[in-house]
């Protein structure tokens, strides 16, 4: 529950820049293209394991128009990793800007900078390339095989931080954790689970693709615009690859339309910087539709293991989950996604016996890379649905099997020391868990008490609920550092500057709903700038559910600061302790009644007596990551004639601590719970036998509208979290993770049905019905 | 290049355009950039304008098509001084987040209220079904654009 | 999008033949454009404007419809009036900006195997108008038969499309099987159906998307006329004609689950058909 009232945070204020976006105002990176931009177009490879044998640009740079071609021959061959992450990178680095190896389908050939796209896709088609065609390897079954094409044969490809990694196996990424003693544990049970689940290639789909600019300024300095979560990190990746001081780049972040993880990936700008050096135009690469799904990054298909033992009491005895991604042609977030897989789910529930084994597996397939979710969405569909199956053969309700072993408030698990992001994880105390209201509030809201076994229906159309519970993190404890800087204006506003990158979900507002608080004003003398290395502080950026837990305090420490320099002002003018004042609706308050003005003050600090700029700046590490906490409950009908599954009612119930923006909290519930239902039901990549992806557009690729909106109930359970700014911790991942065990589970309540490979399309309904309830188990993509 | 002659935003316009030019490429060319490109094959909805009263994709629409005809983008809607009803209603339930979809959603949603201001939840329904958005779940967009109509409770009027 | 290196504007049907006999093999004649995504055609060609000629009215025929070709679907879809099916079927076509656009004739000159308007037009046996030299009528079983481009040559227009109203005794059912309302069809039934004393007096069965190209099932219609319309003959007949269909599952379904969904689905629509032929036709 809430410990105190607030004034501007907690409520549902306007988002700052909601107006300005839908009057339309120019605001993302294409909004800004220069001009005279010249346009980039990238030639993919159209093997998924090539090497060039022969490459013939000439012809593409004499076409009128054609400003630079780029290929292998004439950039620096500097191995790198794509991740957008902390230094060094817990990703490989198996990347060169251009290669003479392909390794997917949609792997870059060569780029052209030309006048118009017109004239780049003409000269594309004139560049000559003749290709030594290698054998191809798609499944991680087969890529871990002995003998299996090597898709890294590089000799510098290699991993910077000490974790395993053998390329020569296509092994990408290898973490290997045991609390207790699993075999031990499943001795000690009384029914145990040996099952397998496959999670499918998905993209992130946001509306605005992949974007980028450039331009060399007149100080030699390339400034780069660009649609990404992480301005700093692309600052110093793209430092690197270029081989240029980190101070000869600038990267601004204007409004990006959406991300998701997506973008907390280096995928256009070492390619646009390098043009703007070359050519010394503004140049602009946007990728199609069709390449954002190829050739940026995808969520990783994850093939699992899960072993589970209770005794019929409901005790779980021991608990092992093998995870091994598809990181596809290359190993960015490889291994911390599976450490999530293990991290952010196996703490859920008390148990002793651990047992997490996670790798990752190159393929010649487009690459994972940070999605929403980040590993724990694969990890929770196994758990979840492993958990409804143990419940069944132990003869206790799922709701009650879960509420009597989650974890609690005050409790901790073993598991958050055992694993982190690629190292070692942090010990910590549950200081906040709401999950059991969680459970009850949704419980109620579907109808729970109602839902009868599968067996006990009949007829063709058949209706089952299914639940699941879930946890995230709040940023990554020790890792992670965000700082934010403010100066205070003569008519009391504030200019708020920050690392923390806005990619949609508001954090400009929450982090400035935060400062208002603190400072004692409104939301709307907060100006605030974000995302700007030459401008802003360092952030990491937006990932990991980090911005409002992390950034927030980072906000809340500069506010407090900035405060206390108003009050001592405030003590001068008033002639008085600063001990005496208060501040209320942006004025100081002495006890007596006395009082001045925010704009008082700052006129005074700037113009009349010991002047000085009132501002100041703060920067936060957090040494916890407080899980979020959700339980999730669908309500479907099957057609068991068709196999057809329509999601009837879904309801998200979360507890993400204080909600800073109420509204916002719940956008991020229900975007990330559609996002989850569509990737459960229809999202799906097709490839054919050449690894060529078949359907990468809207009309084949489906995402819902607003015409197959089922009715979405998102019920917010506040708790108090101690460590974090006001009380909040995150909300942002948690909820994409439920609808793939919950629609699961709700499947097997409506007709009997356990599905292990998602997407549940009518085709694996029906075949499962035919086969009395489940199919062979198969790696899908 | 051609001149065509068509009526944007309540002005008369005489722009020339390349037969092979998409409509989404004029206005943006033209620094019209509220018109948002997200797919280019007419299934995101986010290019979404007005042309003689009824939504269409302008990334699957030439220019020369627009000739002598009468187009509306999010630019003729509303300003900070004036915004639209849609545009207030949006902005205030928390349905812009990333907002890139947002001009689409607001242009298919006017073509609708301006021929059936009294629009049902069924029309909302089928006249969106063109728009994509990733961010919120529709939810918000939907409670936000429903209000707009003046069969809602305290709606439009 | 096409290649295009001009246009043209003509103001009638008159002058847009000409203009098309003028320009051969080089004239693209265009009116919704919104199929012009699945063009992979970059050969020069000047685009001749079709949708000004005063092709887009729908008239009340006294036993039906005459549709202008260039109606667009979203006109289809506002049009209300006694034995009009045609608005069930528009209102599940794509999305809503796209229904405003694309038109009735672009959507059936080409046929993809997921094309939508086709199959209602097979079930509803209607007439396709040209004008050519002279004006000729197809009616829609050979009009389909092969991609319906063929039936022009240069400078013909397709002018419109008569459909017929359903009288009384008569029902239509329609069903496109799809993942999310905006998908491409996976299989598309769509069922006309006369009833007389209680039995199928007679009926049209077409089906697409499930199958390469879209088609009546004529083995099923010859195996319901003079049966009652119960679910026992209809799942018979349905199993009877099922080897009729070449079946082909489109975005990865199986061959084998394209054709079982078409015998639950047709099944359905029999139904749903029989419903409507024995309530009054609306």
């Amino acid at each position: 529950m809430s410990k105190r009232e607030f004034k501007v945070v907690n409520k549902p204020l306007r988002k700052i820049d909601a107006m300005s976006l839908a009057l339309g105002k120019p605001a993302y990176v294409g909004d800004f293209k220069p001009a005279d931009a010249l346009v980039i177009k990238m030639l993919g490879s159209p093997h998924a394991h090539a090497r060039i044998k022969s490459i013939d640009i000439s012809a593409a740079e004499a076409m009128p128009g054609v400003h630079a071609v780029l290929y292998y021959g004439n950039v620096p061959r500097i191995v790198h990793t794509t991740a957008g992450q902390g230094y060094p990178e817990p990703s490989p680095y198996d990347t060169f800007m251009f290669d003479s190896k392909m390794r997917f389908v949609g792997d870059r050939v060569a780029a052209v900078a030309a006048e118009s796209n017109k004239i780049a896709l003409a000269a594309l088609k004139a560049i000559q390339v003749e290709y030594e065609v290698l054998e191809p390897v798609f499944r991680i079954q087969d890529a871990m095989q002995d003998g299996a094409p090597v898709i890294h044969d590089e000799p510098e490809a290699k991993a910077v931080i000490p974790v395993p990694y053998d390329a020569k196996r296509n092994m990408a990424a290898k973490v290997d954790m045991e609390i207790g003693d699993l075999e031990k544990g499943l001795a000690a049970a009384d029914v145990t689970v040996d099952v397998p689940f496959y999670n499918h290639y998905a993209q992130h789909c946001p509306v605005e693709p992949h974007v980028s600019m450039a331009w060399v300024d007149r100080e030699d300095r390339i400034i780069i615009t660009t649609s990404t979560q992480v301005p700093f990190h692309c600052r110093r990746i793209v430092a690197q690859t270029l081989d240029v001081p980190v101070q000869r780049i600038r990267v601004i972040k204007p409004r990006i339309g959406g991300g998701f993880g997506a973008k907390q990936e280096i995928v256009l700008e070492d390619v646009v910087a390098m043009m703007a050096l070359r050519t010394r135009r503004p140049v602009y690469w946007e990728y199609t539709r069709e390449e954002e799904f190829v050739a940026s990054r995808t969520r990783h298909p994850m093939l699992m293991r899960i072993r589970m033992g209770a005794k019929r009491d409901g005790t779980i005895t021991a608990i092992g989950l093998d995870a091994t991604s598809n990181t596809g042609w290359n190993g960015s977030q490889g291994l911390t996604v599976v450490c999530n897989s293990g991290s952010k789910m196996l703490p859920l529930y008390r148990c002793e016996n651990i047992h997490f084994l996670g790798m990752a597996v190159y393929t010649n397939l487009p690459a994972g890379g940070a999605y929403r979710g980040y590993g724990a969405t694969q990890a929770a569909f196994a758990f979840e649905s492993a958990m409804d199956e143990i419940a069944e053969k132990i003869g206790m309700d799922p709701l009650q099997f879960r509420s009597m072993n989650h974890i609690r408030k005050g409790e901790t698990s073993p598991v958050f020391r055992a694993l982190g992001e690629g190292r070692e994880g942090v010990d910590q105390a549950i200081t906040s868990c709401e999950l059991a209201r969680c459970i009850k509030a949704g419980a109620k809201e579907i109808g729970w008490r109602k839902r009868k076994p599968h067996t006990a229906k009949k007829g063709r159309y058949r209706r089952g609920i299914g639940m699941a519970c879930l946890m995230q993190g709040s940023a990554i404890p020790e890792i992670d550092m965000g700082a934010a800087s403010m100066k205070m204006n003569e008519d009391g506003s504030f200019n708020l500057l920050m690392g923390a990158t806005d990619l949609g979900t508001g954090s400009d507002t929450v982090l400035a709903q935060i400062a208002a608080e603190q400072l004692g004003t409104t939301l709307d003398k907060i100006i605030v700038y974000s995302s700007d290395t030459d401008m802003t502080p360092f952030d990491v950026g937006a990932y990991a559910s980090s911005t409002t837990y992390l950034s927030g305090q980072a906000v809340l420490n500069v506010a407090q600061k900035v405060r206390k320099q108003i009050l001592k002002v405030g003590a001068d003018m008033l002639d008085c302790k600063a001990s005496e004042l208060g501040i209320e609706d942006a004025k100081v308050i002495r006890k007596n009644g006395e009082s001045v003005t925010f704009s008082e003050i700052a006129l005074y600090s700037m113009y009349a007596s010991n002047q000085f700029q009132i501002g100041d700046m703060s920067s936060k590490i957090v040494h916890h990551s407080p899980p979020p906490f959700a339980a999730h409950f669908a309500d479907v009908e099957v057609d068991t004639y068709t196999g057809r599954v329509r999601v009837v009612k879904y309801v998200a119930a979360a507890d993400c601590g204080t909600p800073i923006h109420p509204r916002l909290a719940e956008g991020q519930v229900e975007g990330a719970v559609m996002n989850g239902i569509c990737y459960a039901l229809t999202e799906e990549y097709l490839f054919n036998d050449k690894g060529r992806m078949t359907n990468g557009n809207f009309g084949d690729y489906k995402l819902y509208t607003v015409s197959d909106l089922p009715e979405m109930k998102t019920i917010l359970v506040p708790s108090y979290e101690k460590t974090g700014p006001y009380g909040a911790k995150s909300i942002a991942e948690i909820g994409i993770n439920g609808p793939l065990p919950a629609i699961a589970n709700a499947i097997y309540n409506a007709c009997g049905v356990r599905l292990r490979t998602g997407p549940f399309t009518a085709e694996k309904v029906w075949r499962s019905l035919q086969a009395g309830g489940e199919i062979p188990f198969e790696e899908g993509h | 290049m051609k001149q065509i002659t068509f009526t944007l935003n309540g002005r008369k316009r005489q722009w020339d355009i390349a037969p092979d030019e998409t409509l989404i490429d004029l206005l943006r060319r033209q620094g019209l950039t509220g018109t948002k490109r997200g797919c280019d094959t007419g299934m995101c909805g986010s290019c979404a304008v007005i042309i003689d009263g009824r939504a269409v994709n302008a990334c699957i629409y030439y220019a020369f098509q627009v000739d002598g005809r009468t187009v509306e983008t999010i630019e003729g809607v509303g300003d900070f001084d004036r915004p639209h009803p849609l545009q207030t209603a949006l902005a205030d339930a928390g349905a812009v987040q990333c907002g890139f979809c947002t001009p689409g959603f607001i242009m298919t949603a006017k073509a609708l209220l301006d021929r059936k201001p009294n629009a049902e939840d069924a029309d909302f329904r089928q006249h969106l079904d063109g728009n994509l958005c990733r961010c919120t779940g529709y939810v918000k967009i939907e409670q936000a654009i429903r209000s707009c109509s003046t069969a809602a409770e305290g709606g439009a009027q | 999008m096409m290649n295009y290196v001009d246009f043209k504007t003509p103001a009638s049907v008159a002058e847009a033949r000409a203009l098309m006999k003028e320009l051969g093999p080089q004239a693209s004649p265009v009116a919704g454009s919104t199929l012009h995504v699945f063009l992979r055609d970059e050969s020069p060609k000047v685009a001749v404007d079709i949708s000004r000629l005063g092709l887009n009215s729908i008239d009340t025929l006294p036993d039906g419809y005459r549709i202008g070709a260039t109606s667009t679907v979203g006109d289809l879809q506002d049009f209300h009036a006694p034995g009009w099916v045609l608005d069930r079927v528009a209102r599940e076509f794509v999305t809503q900006p796209i229904r405003n656009v694309a038109t009735l004739g672009g959507s059936i000159i080409r046929v993809f195997p997921w094309s939508d308007l086709p199959i209602p037009l097979l079930a509803l046996d209607a007439v396709m108008e040209i004008e050519g030299d002279e004006t000729r009528r197809i009616a829609a079983g050979d009009f389909f038969k092969s991609q319906p481009f063929h039936h022009l040559q240069s400078g013909d227009l397709l002018t419109a499309i008569h459909v017929p109203a359903l009288a009384s005794g008569q029902g239509f059912g329609y069903h496109k099987e799809r993942r999310t309302t905006t998908d491409f069809s996976r299989c598309s039934v769509a069922v006309w159906m006369a009833l007389e004393d209680d039995r199928v007096a007679d009926v049209r069965i077409a089906i697409g998307a499930a199958v390469p190209m879209p088609c009546r099932m004529k083995a099923m219609e010859q195996a319901l006329k003079g049966k009652k319309p119960t679910q026992s003959n209809f799942e018979s007949a349905v199993q009877a004609g099922l080897d009729e269909g070449h079946w082909k599952g489109l975005h990865g379904i199986s061959n084998e689950y394209a054709r079982h969904l078409a015998s639950v689905i047709v099944v359905d629509m029999l139904h749903a058909a029989t419903d409507e032929a024995k309530g009054d036709a609306v």
